[in-house]
């Protein structure tokens, strides 16, 4: 599943291009990595101003529901995230290393086998005074869970045991005692109010990252039932225990959060009052931030070369970081690709290596990260950090074929007859679909045109289709070769970037997979859920990277994302988590 | 008359069905659901309960009738997109702010287009006409989006003479909060200060040359009486047709201003339910386009009457 940044919500309505960015530009980006963590106002001897209050920009149009349950956008999970508090907190420490910092639970136990975590709970309270329980958490696990709901990440609880059984329920077949029956069966046990056990299927280390997301923090049923049909909606029908509680909304336009003073933590939350407001225009949101009306920015397009150049003053510090997604190429192997060649794996590696990445990422967004591997950089596998220790399986092989014409197309002529194909490349045509008709996604489509013909001889067939919908269509009747997708994960783990292409991943649907080939990766999944230790996982990761990208070629992995911002000098304390929300106030505050 | 408003209103239901009909199975036409987008990338299980949800995975005529049926209620049912809203509940929220912005435009565009209409066919030929002329097509070429942000880039930017963004709530919904107001409803009554003028001055020109204002001249009225009581009257007959439509219109939301001012109003979910296939939501946006327009017309009709009696309706000469 993959979680709706805006930057990517913008890939599930233009699959064709995966990141919207900015044209031209010659410099590449510095990579500097988020600044340090929360630290305490004392701690660096600044003084607070007065008035501890800030505005942020916010896409109030993807915040669909209060329910943390139901949520599944981004800027959902930017409120809830400071409205509520789950069981662990994903943050960064003092030195800007990605952690889960104990929240809710002050501290857990993981059995030895990792198959049993017990969490201890601190003493907290919701907004109304009622204190907040191992069952409140057993509620959300159920609740998200139970298949008549149908919330989007209900796989979240697939891990535990009982919870692949409950969310895969057909709600059409199934009674709803049996329903009730499997939430009951559900492995998650509140043994006393501050006591949570969790017994998971296999040792899947990701599940820590998994409950550091929103939407498995604490329900209150007691407080669904008297809201009704207003849950969604109406924030004067729920309880808080976050940082922050809502004290105002208006609809696709603002958001007030305040000071929670019943929040365990209170004493290191500075802020008194968050506005988070909707402000559609870029340009609109630059003018603004240079009044100093907005804490912090995220530029787009255009405007990165600026900050980045410090052409839009000094007073803010920019920050480039990485971010778990990647976007790539993926083949139709539904036996029915319209060239009728993208069953040969030397077809699709010749296709793969025959793209320079390093140019595109330049001469196209002058942003982001070439990518010759499907594992972005950051992600972490327990302490390890996945692309730090493993090598990029597509490099050795581009830098064998070097973008040498000749070779590219001997490989992609041998790949032909392999399949009894005498055709000469000439005459070859490959389909290539997408969406997207702004400047930037033509100057892709362009590219990789002009790319594939250079490097191969053959002709690529750029089919634009005028909206996902359109491009959905096509896709599903498998009028097309190439297809060209992004994935972001959802939580901090390796897994998250390969379990896609298993048989409970999303890839059959969405990437031009199948059921059989599906099948054949499942033996690197079962590998994982035996394998507990981060050092044995990722070499069982790597191996399963290079099936994808090299052995398979499944897909040709062309670019990982990046995430730049621009925060003003007087805001201090706000962290960047990898994943959940985009900024973390929680802790910040305004400087004198 | 009474047999015309009975015959009309009859007809305004049949146009309301028709329209709602053809919205539903055009909409149907079009790959893609509410729905789609979302599922795409969710695994196959959750995929089909939630179809099932929403009733999505009814075939097409299932859903017509079970639509139709609601709408007979006033029940358009609940978005898919949004949940736990549906049409009344977010005209509710969000109409209010785009009704004033619209009402304001109006005022300021059609007071200022008409004051110049005016004095451009009196002064037909001058310097004035010209500079009038030209600042007409000036705007009406320019976009509303365009104005905007230049206004509140430099006017509220930089200048600081008003807020860059929001909008009056609460007690100041509709009197108050006067400063958030001044930019929007300036950009957005360019376009129709252009298209007002345009339209009087063409329209008393044609006037000015009758023969009642020539008998009227030759009567001794002075100037400004033949102007107000026989030239003005009369133009105003091409105006009383596009008013209406204008108002309408400009009540329901302007999808631009409202984006660059973050103004929470009904304008952006013309766009959005659309490219969302938010059923429910766009049927009740047509539905209640098509009531505002056909009631429109008809008291356009009856206008006219009023205006200029030697127009009649119910088939008497």
């Amino acid at each position: 599943m993959k979680k709706r940044t805006f930057a990517l919500l913008l890939a599930a309505v233009m699959a064709c291009s995966a990141l919207a960015g900015c044209g031209g530009g010659n410099a590449a980006p510095e990579t500097t990595q988020p600044s340090a963590g929360p630290q305490t106002p004392d701690a660096q001897g600044t003084q607070l101003a007065e008035k501890q209050e800030i505005q942020l920009h916010w896409a109030a149009a993807n915040f669909y529901s209060f329910d943390n349950n139901a949520n599944y956008a981004a800027e959902e999970i930017q409120v809830q995230s400071h409205v509520l508090e789950g069981l662990v907190r994903p943050t960064t420490d003092e030195a800007g290393n990605q952690i889960l910092a104990p929240a809710g639970a002050e501290r857990w136990d993981v059995s030895d086998d990792g198959l049993t975590y017990t969490f201890h709970l601190r003493e907290y309270y919701w907004s109304d005074g009622v204190q907040v329980t191992a069952q409140h958490f057993v509620d959300s696990f159920r609740r998200i869970g139970d298949p008549r709901n149908a919330f989007d990440f209900a796989s979240f609880i697939g891990d535990i045991v009982g919870g692949e059984a409950l969310y895969t329920m057909d709600t059409e077949t199934a009674s709803d005692a049996d329903i009730e029956a499997a939430k009951e069966a559900l492995a998650v046990k509140a043994l006393d109010d501050t006591t949570l056990e969790v017994t998971l299927a296999n040792p899947a280390p990701q599940f820590l990252s998994k409950v550091g997301a929103t939407y498995l923090y604490p329900v209150r049923l007691d407080v669904i039932e008297a809201a009704g049909e207003l849950y969604d909606t109406d924030y004067t029908t729920h309880v808080w225990c976050g940082p922050f509680v809502v004290t105002g909304f208006v609809k696709d336009n603002s958001m007030t959060l305040e000071k929670n003073p019943t929040y365990w933590d209170a004493e290191n939350v500075h802020l008194t009052r968050v506005t988070l407001i909707n402000i559609d225009e870029v340009s609109t949101q630059n003018t603004m931030f240079k009044n100093g009306e907005l804490a912090a920015i995220v530029p787009t397009g255009d405007y990165v070369q600026p900050y980045r150049e410090g052409l839009a003053g000094d007073n803010y510090s920019y920050v480039h970081g990485d971010f778990p997604g990647v976007s790539y190429f993926y083949f139709n192997r539904g036996g029915n690709s319209t060239s009728g060649l993208m069953e040969s794996q030397k077809v699709r590696l010749a296709m793969s290596l025959a793209i320079n990445r390093e140019e595109f990422t330049q001469v196209v967004f002058d942003r982001y990260y070439a990518a010759y591997g499907f594992v972005p950089y950051g992600v972490q596998n327990g302490e390890l950090t996945f692309r730090d220790d493993v090598t990029e399986p597509l490099k050795a092989e581009f830098d064998a074929y070097a973008l040498d014409n000749e070779k590219l197309r001997a490989l992609f002529k041998e790949g032909m007859e392999e399949l009894g194909d005498t055709r000469e490349l000439s005459e070859v045509t490959i389909t290539y679909i997408c969406t997207g008709d702004t400047a930037i996604k033509r100057q892709q489509q362009e590219y990789w045109k002009n790319a594939w013909e250079t490097a191969l001889g053959i002709t690529v067939n750029v089919n634009v289709l005028g909206d996902s919908s359109l491009f959905r269509e096509e896709r599903n009747a498998g009028r097309y070769d190439i297809g060209q997708a992004g994935w972001n994960g959802d939580y901090n783990d390796p897994m998250a970037f390969v379990e896609m292409w298993s048989s409970h991943g999303t890839s059959i649907r969405y990437s031009g997979w199948t059921e059989e080939r599906a099948a054949q990766f499942d033996t690197f999944i079962d590998r994982l859920n035996a394998e507990p230790d981060p050092a044995g996982r990722e070499k069982i990761f790597a191996e399963a990277e290079q099936w994808i990208v090299c052995d398979e070629v499944a897909a040709i992995p062309y670019m990982y994302s990046d995430t730049i911002l621009c925060v003003s000098n007087q805001i201090q304390g706000m962290t960047f988590p990898f994943v959940g929300p985009r900024f973390d106030f929680s802790r910040a505050y305004v400087v004198a | 008359m009474l047999k015309y408003t009975v015959r009309r209103f009859f007809e305004m239901l049949l146009t309301i069905f028709v329209i709602a009909t053809a919205t539903f199975f055009l909409l149907a036409a079009v790959p893609g659901d509410p729905l789609s987008d979302r599922a795409d990338r969710l695994p196959e299980s959750i995929r089909e309960n939630l179809y099932r949800k929403y009733g999505l995975d009814k075939p097409v005529l299932e859903r017509y009738v079970i639509t139709m049926k609601g709408m007979l209620h006033g029940d358009f049912g609940e978005s898919v997109r949004m949940p736990g809203y549906d049409i009344q509940k977010l005209l509710q929220e969000t109409l209010a702010p785009s009704a004033r912005l619209g009402l304001q435009t109006i005022v300021v565009g059609v007071g200022v287009g008409l004051l110049l209409g005016i004095l451009a066919a009196m002064f037909k030929g001058t310097w004035l006409d010209y500079i009038i002329v030209f600042f007409s097509v000036l705007m009406i070429s320019v976009p509303t989006l365009i104005f905007g942000l230049l206004l509140q880039k430099y006017v509220a930017g930089e200048m600081g003479l008003f807020p860059i963004i929001g909008w009056p709530s609460g007690e100041e919904l509709w009197f108050g909060g006067w400063a958030y107001t001044v930019l929007p409803t300036l950009s957005g009554c360019f376009s129709y200060i252009a298209t007002y003028s345009r339209l009087l001055k063409t329209s008393m020109l044609d006037v000015i040359n009758q023969d009642y204002v020539l008998a009227a001249r030759a009567k001794g009225l002075s100037e400004p009486q033949i102007v107000r009581r026989h030239i003005l009257r009369n133009s105003f007959i091409p105006i009383i047709t596009v008013l209406p439509m204008s108002i309408a219109f400009a009540l329901t939301g302007s999808f631009f201003i409202e984006k660059i001012y973050a103004i929470p109003g009904f304008g952006r979910y013309f766009i959005e339910s659309v490219q969302s296939r938010d059923l429910s939501i766009i049927l009740g946006q047509t539905v209640l386009m098509s009531i505002v327009y056909v009631a429109v017309v008809f008291l356009v009709d009856i206008l006219y009457t009023l205006i200029d009696p030697r127009i009649r309706v119910g088939g008497k000469a």
